[in-house]
């Protein structure tokens, strides 16, 4: 943010100013005196910015309590913000559940092939187009946009999943989305911004295209690679439509499938099978969907405060530019 | 881009929906190609070669693995190597479609819907088995289901040839008994379930007003249906003679139920009682499988249910009964069974799926190796011929999964008989019913009659029988060959409308419009088409043998 | 005939089309080919036959799409949803970042900031199964309903609340990832027109007016044209996992139509949807494009 170098001069007739004239380092606003109206406001923002805030929290806050909740406690009437009588029977029952590990099995998989690929892919295919020498490099954008507004629809690809024999394999989660066009653009305006006399100065030296991409444009665009690593990754992780239609054998199935089973279609089958629990106060079928819920999502709660600015600054670098 | 690239692509696009637009068009529906075709004559099965089957039977079972009793005695005894695969409702719902077209074709394959079975004979996942087949290995098992459930043969029956082996449930030709909690009837001044429609009336009334419970609270209701089209009120619409979401026989012809006259009072009256709040308004929201009817009457929050009951319900030894379960919530609980209501026309009917069941059906690339088909024949007819290995292919072995005792019947022997595990080991107590995972068909009843628990019979003969039944006149509606454009819609939308003019959101004459859009969205055509089925039922019936209507006992 | 100087193109950087194969390669697959598989469309698909032969029956199955009952509705309710979200869930995020934007304590603003933006992490069968736990009939939602007197609500089986239900978690899910994009565009506003608005005595509320809404004008639209291209997917994730059939008159939208249709194994009727689908689509930004064009004198679009 820019600081005012002078203050503004003073006109007569017009109110004293508090701070003259600056601009707020937060906001880059220009502040005029608060008003008592402004006060106000003040206030009565920053309380409907924390009921937001607490709104956006609850949910989660609830489905944990229940994940922790007795039976009773379960289907006593409350907001549930936290449970009075505990019980990890839930847990026990979901992390016992030789589907649900392989399910998190497969998922990482699937999100760590998915993802090293994509990013190594994107970069190679961003490197090309971002250089003004490609022949026909205006109809390839061209192609490549066009797909992000018109597309065979859900039947066309299914069918050619289905006659590549990719059925029942993990190259039919990782390969429909390999590349995106708009992770490419996104990648290719970051190259674009790469001063053209790097790249001179390599040729000069005799290196070819390859080198360039992997010497230098690589490694001085880290923050957009991360940013596009963990956008594909959580795209991978919270993946369900693919693997329901690709994926038929429940030993190769990804673990959002298996929670909408439990938690969407009600399927009871996770407790009815494996260990029967003899303690029918300590779990309802509420407390084990929720404690499902909970397992699903920790990875990404653990993760996401380490890399959140990655994600905003992500935003910066590609969501506005286009 | 250039302008030469820009019109290249244009060009392109141009070429490729021309050229669409200009092919000719063929009729639909064009026959399947006998690329499957087997010449059954030269095909033989040779008892001593082992054979490998997949085998995805009904979706009953979703906790059971493989390797039970069951499934080994079934391959001992047979010679064959089986590869079970269980589902649940929702997996053969929703994903075995997808398995079916992803490539992955079992052996053999269970339907419960013949609109299922169409659709997996229109893709090509079906083998042809010829009657004369089914004929010649496996004549008592026709025997058996000419006489039960003779309309199973429509369903495997498409385009004029049979894709399958329709199995059929002897327990279906007995009506449910109503469900009442006869404490709460007590209290109201009955001193036997209520026979007539007025005395249902006077019962919801009671139980919704006057506190049956004694908790001073109004929170109980008379009734709460189920919302599933068969259960769905169906006990108060054959008090008035229809069937609402079945075709029925009237003069001869065949028609829908629910667009009758007759339908319209019925629904006056339950609008009636609905502003009367007789009805728990929740009974619209559920879904199949997972409505709050019977939630709401184990926990004490209706008074009277119609779904699916039987003489088990009552069995006060067995803790794992509905009435025992119910006596721990609340030991005031005195549970009941009622007989179906006398009609209008003093006659008792009660809506019975009738006896035609499932469909077996093999997968297409069977053909390749067709000797397994007349394998499963030998071993339907096996379990339809041999008492012993039936209830062996259901129950297990005597003594150690299962015993019979006169209080008691069949029950299931420990460790078998903790919740779970009877699915879990393919164990089935219910001899009548066609849901068996490895053995299709019920036999005879005079056998079942041995199994029965002492007690069982009377109650049968009392609050079950089959003379009351009143069934589809074509079986299963969706035998009809536009079913599958719009039965599935017109249930929907009659069961809404219904819901609509119940609960009060649309007026009485809506009736009127439902019935003029209901044909016109299709009715008509679905009317007409069971009219020719019932004319195709009696032409496959000579071909089956089935010389006259033979009545069940 | 290639001409001599395009071939010598091609050789000297033949290092860059070599590089930009694969990914032709895969766009060429991946999305070209699905296209021409569009045929099926105007096929009655039966798979043990392949697409090439099974028969052809021209524009037999658009014509029961709209003589169905299903399509028609499933059409509306797409393009009435989409609209719904478009006008609660875009300018939602755009009050949201406004209002942050008013805050200045820092450690506040991100904390508000980290909490609204959590839910966009989670896909909707999370979501939607956290939903069905709190709208049911025994959650905490109604048990508030009911402590204010009411008899309970069926949020999720009335079809008008449902819609609500959709558009009110959709902005919860979205509002604070589209703030971030917002706030961060306010970043980027030049202070010196603050102060020059504030030189001309422009109050807070004047301030945004004048100088803020005007500024954000670029990005506000990119966005929406951007989302135009996903329009008539009208959320299908949130709606799949958390409808039923008693709302599908009001929320079954051509994708869940598309799939529905598909575990029917009625392929050319999905196909026929699904291609009526991207046509509209593509329509719609195409034209959204040539209008923004228009009517910023050429200099918003995005092409």
């Amino acid at each position: 943010m820019v600081r005012a170098e002078t203050s503004p001069p003073q006109r007569p007739g017009l109110r004293s100013w508090g701070e003259p004239g600056k601009a707020d380092a937060v906001s880059g606003r220009a502040w005029v005196r608060r008003t008592k109206g402004e006060r106000i406001f003040n206030v009565l923002n920053l309380l409907f910015l924390g009921a937001i805030g607490l709104l956006a929290l609850y949910p989660f806050l609830y489905t944990l309590s229940i994940s922790l909740s007795t039976a009773a406690e379960a289907q006593r009437d409350s907001l549930h913000l936290y449970p009075r009588e505990i019980s990890l029977m839930a847990y026990r029952i979901v992390l016992g559940s030789p589907e649900i590990l392989t399910g998190f099995a497969n998922t990482l998989i699937r999100t760590a092939l998915g993802t090293v690929l994509t990013v190594l892919l994107t970069c190679v295919a961003a490197y090309p187009l971002a250089r003004r020498e490609l022949p026909h490099r205006g109809m390839i954008v061209f192609l490549i946009l066009f797909t992000m507004i018109f597309s065979g629809g859900i039947v066309p690809n299914y069918l050619l999943v289905r006659d590549l024999g990719l059925i029942n394999s993990v190259w039919a989660l990782v390969l429909p989305t390999l590349l995106s066009a708009f992770n490419i653009i996104v990648v290719k305006n970051f190259f674009q911004q790469i001063p053209e006399s790097l790249h001179e100065a390599a040729r000069v030296e005799g290196a070819s295209e390859w080198a360039i991409l992997f010497r230098i444009y690589i490694p001085l665009s880290k923050p957009v690679l991360a940013t596009v690593c963990l956008w594909t990754a959580v795209m991978h992780w919270n993946q369900w439509f693919d693997a329901m239609l690709y994926i038929t054998d429940d030993r190769k199935q990804v673990l959002q499938n298996f929670l909408q089973r439990i938690v969407i279609e009600n399927s009871t089958q996770l407790i009815d099978m494996g260990k029967t629990a003899p303690d029918l106060m300590s779990y309802t079928p509420e407390t084990v969907k929720a404690a499902t819920v909970v397992v699903m999502i920790l990875p990404m709660l653990c993760l996401y405060p380490l890399v959140q600015k990655y994600f905003v600054s992500g935003i910066l670098l590609g969501g506005v530019k286009e | 881009m250039t302008r030469n690239e820009l019109l290249f692509l244009l060009g392109l696009v141009l070429l490729v929906f021309s050229g669409i637009a200009l092919l000719p068009v063929e009729p639909r529906g064009a026959d399947i190609p006998h690329a499957y075709a087997v010449d059954w004559r030269s095909v033989s099965d040779a008892p001593g070669k082992r054979l490998t089957i997949s085998w995805c039977g009904s979706p009953a079972y979703p906790s059971a693995r493989r390797g039970t009793w069951v499934q080994n005695h079934v391959e001992k005894v047979f010679n064959v190597d089986l590869r079970p695969i269980f589902l649940d409702w929702n997996a053969y719902r929703n994903r075995r479609p997808l398995m079916l077209s992803g490539g992955d074709v079992p052996d053999v394959c269970w339907d419960g819907d013949p609109l299922q079975v169409r659709r997996n004979v229109h893709q090509g996942f079906v083998l042809e088995v010829p009657y004369d087949l089914i004929l010649r290995y496996a004549p008592a098992y026709v025997r058996n289901l000419n006489r039960y459930g003779p309309e199973a043969w429509l369903y495997s029956s498409f385009c004029g040839r049979n894709y399958g082996i329709p199995t059929f449930a002897a327990g279906d030709i007995y009506p449910y008994p109503m469900l009442w909690r006869m404490d709460w009837l007590r209290k109201a001044g009955f001193s036997r379930p209520p026979e007539t429609l007025d005395e249902l009336h006077t019962a919801l009334w009671k139980f919704r007003y006057e506190d049956p419970d004694g908790n001073g609270v109004r929170d109980t209701y008379g009734m709460c249906p189920e919302i599933h089209w068969s259960v769905s009120f169906v006990e108060i619409f054959v008090a008035f003679g229809i069937l609402p979401q079945d075709f029925i026989m009237r003069d001869g012809k065949v028609v829908w139920g629910g667009i009758q006259p007759e339908a319209k009072q019925v629904l006056a009256l339950l609008r009636q009682w609905y502003q009367e709040e007789l009805i728990d308004p929740d009974f619209a929201i559920g879904s199949v499988g997972n409505s709050p009817t019977e939630r709401k009457f184990n926990n004490g929050r209706t008074g009277y249910m119609y779904l699916w009951g039987s003489f088990a319900d009552f069995d006060l030894s067995n803790p794992n009964s509905r009435y025992a379960t119910m006596k721990l919530l609340d030991p005031r609980v005195e549970l009941a069974p009622g007989k179906p209501l006398i009609g209008l026309d003093g006659q008792r009917r009660a809506r019975v799926w009738g006896g035609p069941g499932h469909v077996f059906w093999f997968g297409a690339p069977v053909a390749r190796e067709p000797e397994k088909v007349i394998r499963v024949l030998r071993m339907f007819e096996a379990l339809a011929t041999n008492r012993q290995l039936f209830i062996e292919a259901r129950s297990g072995k005597k003594g150690v999964h299962w015993d019979w005792s006169p209080r008691r019947g069949l029950y299931l022997l420990p460790p078998y008989d903790e919740r779970g595990e009877d699915g879990r080991n393919l164990l089935t107590l219910s001899l009548e019913s066609c849901y068996g995972f490895f053995s299709p068909c019920a036999v005879p009843l005079d056998l079942t009659r041995e199994f029965l628990r002492e007690g069982e019979l009377a109650f049968r003969r009392t609050y079950c029988d089959p003379a009351w039944g009143f069934k589809n006149a074509v079986g299963k509606s969706d035998v009809v060959p536009s079913a599958g454009r719009y039965l599935e819609d017109l249930r929907q939308f009659q069961t809404t409308a219904f819901i609509q003019i119940i609960r009060g959101d649309r007026p009485l004459d809506y009736f009127d419009e439902f019935v003029r859009t209901w044909k016109s969205r299709g009715g008509d055509i679905l009317a007409a088409e069971a009219n020719e089925m019932h004319r195709e039922m009696q032409a496959i019936y000579r071909q089956v043998g089935i010389r006259s209507q033979e009545a069940a006992p | 005939m290639i001409a001599r100087p395009a071939l010598r193109r091609y050789v000297t950087h033949r290092e860059l089309l070599l590089l930009v194969a694969p990914c032709l390669a895969y766009f060429l697959v991946f999305h070209y080919v699905p296209m021409v598989g569009l045929i099926v469309a105007f096929k009655d698909l039966v798979l043990s036959r392949g697409i090439l032969r099974s028969p052809w029956v021209g524009l037999a199955n658009f014509e029961r799409l709209f003589a169905s009952e299903d399509f028609p509705r499933a059409l509306r309710n797409t393009l009435v949803i989409s609209l719904l979200r478009l006008a609660f869930g875009f300018v939602a995020p755009i009050i949201l970042a406004l209002l942050l934007n008013e805050v200045r304590t820092t450690w506040y603003k991100r904390g508000i900031q980290t909490l609204t933006y959590l839910p966009y992490f989670f896909s909707w069968v999370v979501l939607g199964g956290i939903f069905l736990m709190i709208l049911g009939g025994d959650g905490p939602l109604n048990s508030l309903v009911r402590s204010a007197g009411h008899s309970p609500i069926s949020f999720l089986g009335n079809e008008i609340w449902f819609i609500i239900v959709l558009v009110a978690t959709g902005i919860w899910q979205g509002a604070g990832y589209g703030a971030v994009i917002y706030l961060a565009a306010l970043a980027g506003i030049d202070p010196n027109l603050y102060e020059a608005a504030a030189i001309d005595g422009a109050g807070r509320w004047s301030q945004t007016r004048c100088v803020t809404l005007p500024c954000l004008v670029p990005t506000i639209v990119v966005l929406l044209i951007l989302s135009l291209g996903g329009i008539l997917n009208a959320g299908f994730d949130q709606i799949y996992n958390m409808y039923n059939p008693i709302v599908y008159s009001t929320a079954d939208i051509i994708d869940t139509y598309v799939l529905r249709r598909m575990i029917d194994m009625d392929y050319s009727l999905a196909t026929a949807a699904g291609m009526f689908k991207s046509v509209v689509s593509l329509v719609l930004v195409a034209g959204a494009n040539w209008l923004a064009r228009r009517l910023t004198g050429g200099e918003h679009g995005i092409w």
